[in-house]
């Protein structure tokens, strides 16, 4: 397999790989907000620059004018032309220099200044804070203070795009991943771009709504807090979440999916996709995402003794059982027999499987308790059994 | 007349004693801090002791592995929570040496003067809770109240009397007040003419210097066996100060002395403490006269670990970000191990602590100084009688948070 | 600093230092734990070293690095999981150095509550924070936590939110029985001397010296306050 030097390190690549493609497959990440593995190449963000020198090929130098601060004044310098990482493809023997290169850094630095200088100061009331590339790549990147101090520019926020997206034009880089999503993938060109510089945004075509049955994944491939999905706006913190693989419960295409909880209360705001490239590649359906509705609406999450119904239980004991987990539970609470569970709309067909084995347990568990019950064969009952009974 | 009694050699009497045990603690009014003391008694000399700590244990150590590293700070303030601004100096000092941070000149000098206040605060109240004890209620209420000045001034400074969390890892969470040299200058004297009357109500007390004079006397050589540090120590003639033998902040441009005692005795803890007291005072003048007035408190070029203004932080996005990544995530300190010690109020006050270069700490060990001497406590009161435990646990000055952690 | 400790510690004991490492001004020294005893014993008694004063005794739970190394070696908990760290100070030559040993879950390194007393509560916590015992100690049990405490706090895989079972009233073993009375010679009984006022010079700590005797400070005594 034919190989490239990435900062002297060799990365194997296939015939068309572009360097970052490359790159990302060995695992080395060469900071990008527009380039998306799933989508085609739009170079807009500037964010890949890399310096390359290819075999045989001449390096383009250009001319800069750079501070100097002993002389204090500028002094003419050469400086390499730098290329984007995601557009450049890879040949033989090309020589990459990414995070070796201090013109890459600088370049990088410049870059993020540049996205940072219109943006709004919402970091604490946004969705994307704690898994923001911004963030990330000022910590890894810029690391200097605000050096604009005219007001930014004001862009509209909170449009509702359709029943599912919220947009905010202020934190929007216009990296056009969505828009390209829409068009290339959901194959409805439902999102432009509109206007140029500092007042370009996402606008929806003419009469048109975000709709469709992949509308949630533009808020996943969005790198900022620009599109966030009405489900999950304002729900969780996403550093109060913990994650861990799954596999949408949806349909049978059975999308590998990431399941985010929260450890606190067991609830399960959101479900995110996963990558794999033989199912689902990068993508899952909007019915798929929203699937962790279900996961929790509508469950068996307490036992129904005769004459009381969750909605009559105490304050106290909702939420004690609020989002435990089913397993857990089963184990604690004994359950009326099925029929009346039914009867009260507390059991549902859309869980079978779930159904078909609390029947059986609670079969032997009624056959269980009846034996106890007997006092006949039993004696006096302890205090803490005969204040049950009677509560119940 | 004489007292029959001296003369009588006690081998002589056969009377019939049986051994007591009695258990001073975990509440006594003597034992400040939860502490319980297993004492065996013959009449009312002791003939066994057995200390047992930890009624206060919190799990500082624990705690501190949960959460970013500045997340530490409110810690350390219930460490010691008599001087917790020297608990508080002394956690950044360690974390900045691992961090490789030059804080800033100005901070340095905050710094001293922050943490001389402090320990005065430690050393009245130690003086205070012993002589107290001893049933000098006048003095005790007269050192506190040299105590609400310094206490008055650290509110003013830092917004808080006692849990102040006010270092921050590469500098402080603000600046100093402008009033603070002169309200310094007005604290100082008052706080020394405090001492000096309060001096002059024990030192000519018959019943105080009974007391404190030959009880719980420790030898030199056996201090250090026992790892003994502070002004413990120092009571025992072993000149050993932190600021001296390995200076840090700027105590190397500060003039000041190490008193000593020579007998290692209550009454030597008691005069050491009061001695530090007059040393911080004289220490807190020449900060009055040599700290700039001007100039960062906060170091400005390393901003993946050092907290942005808060200015910024509300007004700029840059600001924001380099907050939030701060507080959320925590500042990532280098990989490695170091230990981080300065003079706190009852001695070496140590950090031992382990990065593996994310956020949050891998390993924080606090070496509490009060625990070395509480341990030799069994030593010290050997052959003493019991009324002799209230004066010498007292001169101990153990602080239940340092010590249980 | 204490680089003259390190080359002396790696001459006298070769091949028994495993490592030895300079950081941040910190000097560690790493050993097998067969001589941590003869290290530590060394390194007080040696008259360049000279660690009179025992700073602290603790360890660090490294879970992943004995998984780890277990798994190279393919035997199941062979893999050394704590570093016990020994830090000693030298009141006379001013000079400090770290003393680390890796043990595996259950091994007992030897005491060194005989070489300095201030070891003996130290050693106390290690066992009731990490669960190591201590060989030879002479009173090997908790010192924070009670004796009914289940597990030791300070490894990594102890919850930090773990509940603890409620104990029963109990009578907790009388540990006074254990331990010889005091001796008649012990102590001041009666008749304490009495305080003579005591006169002397002041004198400043002198720090440029490398060997810095005891004592050599200013004297307190309510007799010679300098006047403020």
């Amino acid at each position: 397999m034919p190989v490239i030097k990435i900062d002297g390190r060799e990365i194997p690549f296939e015939k068309g790989d572009s360097i970052i493609r490359a790159a990302d497959r060995q695992g080395i990440e060469i900071p990008h907000y527009c380039w998306h593995p799933g989508l085609s190449v739009a170079a807009n963000c500037r964010m890949c620059l890399v310096e390359v020198s290819r075999p045989g090929g001449r390096q383009l130098m250009l001319d800069v004018l750079a501070w100097d601060e002993e002389k204090k004044a500028y002094v003419p310098q050469k400086k390499p032309k730098l290329e984007p990482a995601c557009q450049a493809e890879c040949v033989e023997g090309m020589e990459v220099k990414s995070d070796s290169s201090p013109h890459v850094a600088l370049a990088r630095k410049s870059v993020q200044e540049l996205l940072l200088v219109n943006h709004p100061v919402d970091c604490p009331i946004c969705d994307q804070a704690g898994e923001c590339k911004l963030q990330d790549y000022w910590l890894e990147n810029q690391k200097t203070s605000k050096r604009m101090l005219d007001e930014p520019v004001h862009k509209p926020k909170a449009v509702i795009f359709g029943d599912t997206i919220v947009y905010d034009a202020e934190r929007c880089i216009v990296c056009t991943r969505c828009v390209r999503f829409m068009e290339e993938v959901a194959g409805d060109a439902v999102l432009e771009k509109r206007e140029r510089g500092n007042l370009s945004e996402i606008v929806l075509a003419a009469g048109r709504k975000l709709e469709g049955h992949y509308t949630m994944m533009v808020d996943h491939v969005c790198p900022v807090g620009a599109l966030t999905t009405r489900d999950f706006r304002f729900k969780a913190r996403v550093w109060f979440l913990r994650k861990s693989k799954t596999i949408c419960p949806g349909c049978a295409t059975g999308c590998n999916a990431w399941l985010d909880y929260d450890p606190r209360t067991g609830e399960v705001p959101r479900l995110r996709p996963r990558d794999n490239t033989d199912v689902n590649k990068y993508w899952m359906c909007d019915d798929g995402i929203l699937s962790h509705r279900r996961v929790q609406q509508d469950r068996v999450t307490a036992r129904a003794s005769a004459g009381r119904t969750p909605a009559s239980r105490s304050r106290r004991s909702r939420r004690r059982f609020r989002g435990r987990p089913a397993a857990r539970r089963q184990g604690q609470d004994r359950l009326h027999p099925l029929g009346a569970a039914r009867e009260r709309g507390q059991l549902r067909p859309r869980h079978p499987g779930e159904e078909a084995r609390r029947q059986g347990a609670l079969r032997r568990q009624a056959a269980r308790v009846g034996r106890r019950r007997d006092p006949a064969r039993q004696g006096p009952q302890p205090e803490h059994a005969r204040r049950h009974r009677g509560r119940g | 007349m004489e007292p029959t009694d001296y003369d009588i050699d006690e081998s002589e009497l056969d009377l019939p004693t049986e051994p007591m045990r009695l258990a001073m603690g975990p509440s006594h009014p003597a034992m400040h801090g939860t502490i319980r003391m297993m004492v065996e008694c013959d009449g009312e000399m002791l003939t066994k002791v057995d200390v047992e700590m930890g009624f206060l244990h919190r799990g500082f150590e624990k705690m501190c592995e949960r959460g970013t590293w500045a997340q530490c700070f409110p810690y350390t303030d219930r460490l010691n929570y008599v001087s917790p601004m020297l608990c508080n100096v002394g956690f950044a000092h360690a974390v900045e040496k691992l961090a490789d941070i030059e804080i800033t000149e100005r901070c340095k000098w905050y710094r001293v003067v922050l943490g001389e206040l402090a320990r005065i605060t430690d050393h009245l109240t130690c003086n205070a809770a012993m002589a107290m004890e001893l049933g000098a209620f006048t003095p005790f209420l007269w050192m506190v109240r040299a105590r609400e000045h310094i206490w008055d001034l650290l509110e003013e400074e830092t917004g808080a009397r006692l849990t102040h969390s006010f270092a921050r890892i590469g500098g402080m969470a603000k600046p100093p007040t402008p009033l603070l040299k002169a309200r310094l200058g007005e604290v100082i004297p008052a706080v020394r003419s405090i001492i000096d009357e309060s001096m002059k109500l024990l030192l000519k007390n018959r019943i105080f210097l009974d007391r404190m004079q030959g009880v719980g006397v420790m030898s030199a050589a056996e201090a250090v066996q026992w790892g003994w540090t502070g002004p413990t120590l120092r009571s025992t003639g072993v000149a050993y100060d932190v600021r001296k033998a390995h200076p840090y902040l700027v105590y190397d441009q500060l003039d000041f002395d190490v008193p000593v005692g020579e007998r290692g005795d209550n009454y030597d803890r008691y005069l050491v403490r009061n001695e530090e007291m007059y040393q911080s005072l004289r220490m807190l003048e020449q900060c009055v006269q040599k700290m700039p007035d001007d100039g960062p408190i906060n170091v400005a070029d390393r901003p993946e670990i050092v907290l942005p203004e808060k200015k910024d932080v509300y007004t700029t996005i840059e600001g924001t970000i380099q907050h939030f990544k701060l507080v959320m995530e925590g500042a990532k300190i280098p990989a490695g191990e170091v230990y981080g010690f300065t003079e706190g109020g009852n001695g070496e006050l140590g950090f031992y602590i382990v990065s593996d270069g994310t956020g949050t700490p891998y390993r924080v060990r606090i070496r509490p100084p009060c625990v070395f001497v509480l341990q030799s406590f069994p030593r010290m009161i050997r052959g003493h009688m019991i009324a002799d435990v209230v004066p010498t646990f007292g001169s101990v000055n153990m602080i239940g948070g340092e010590c249980d952690r | 600093m204490s680089k003259v400790v390190l080359e002396r510690v790696q001459a006298k004991f070769g091949a028994q230092v495993l490592e030895t490492q300079s950081f941040r001004g910190d000097d560690t020294i790493v050993v097998a734990r067969e001589s941590w005893h003869d290290v530590a014993a060394f390194l007080r008694d040696d008259a360049v070293t000279d660690m009179a004063m025992f700073i602290d005794i603790t360890a660090v739970d490294w879970p992943e690095r004995a998984a780890e190394e277990a798994e190279e070696e393919g035997v199941p908990g062979a893999g050394k999981r704590f570093d016990l760290v020994l830090h000693l100070y030298s009141l006379g030559k001013g000079h400090r150095v770290r003393l680390k040993t890796r043990l595996a879950d259950g091994e007992q390194p030897a005491t060194v509550s005989d070489l300095w007393a201030a070891a003996n509560w130290f050693e106390r916590e290690v066992w009731d924070m990490f669960g190591i015992k201590f060989a030879g100690h002479p009173d090997m049990r908790r010192l924070l936590m009670y004796e009914e405490f289940e597990g030791h706090a300070l490894r990594k895989d102890y919850a930090a939110d773990r509940a603890q079972p409620l104990v029963p009233y109990r009578n907790t073993p009388d540990v006074l029985d254990k331990q010889a009375p005091f001796r008649a010679d012990e102590g001041m009984p009666f008749g304490r001397r009495d305080w003579q006022p005591r006169d002397h010079a002041w004198t400043a700590l002198d720090t440029e010296t490398a060997d810095r005797p005891l004592g050599e400070a200013v004297i307190v005594n309510p007799d010679n306050r300098r006047p403020s």
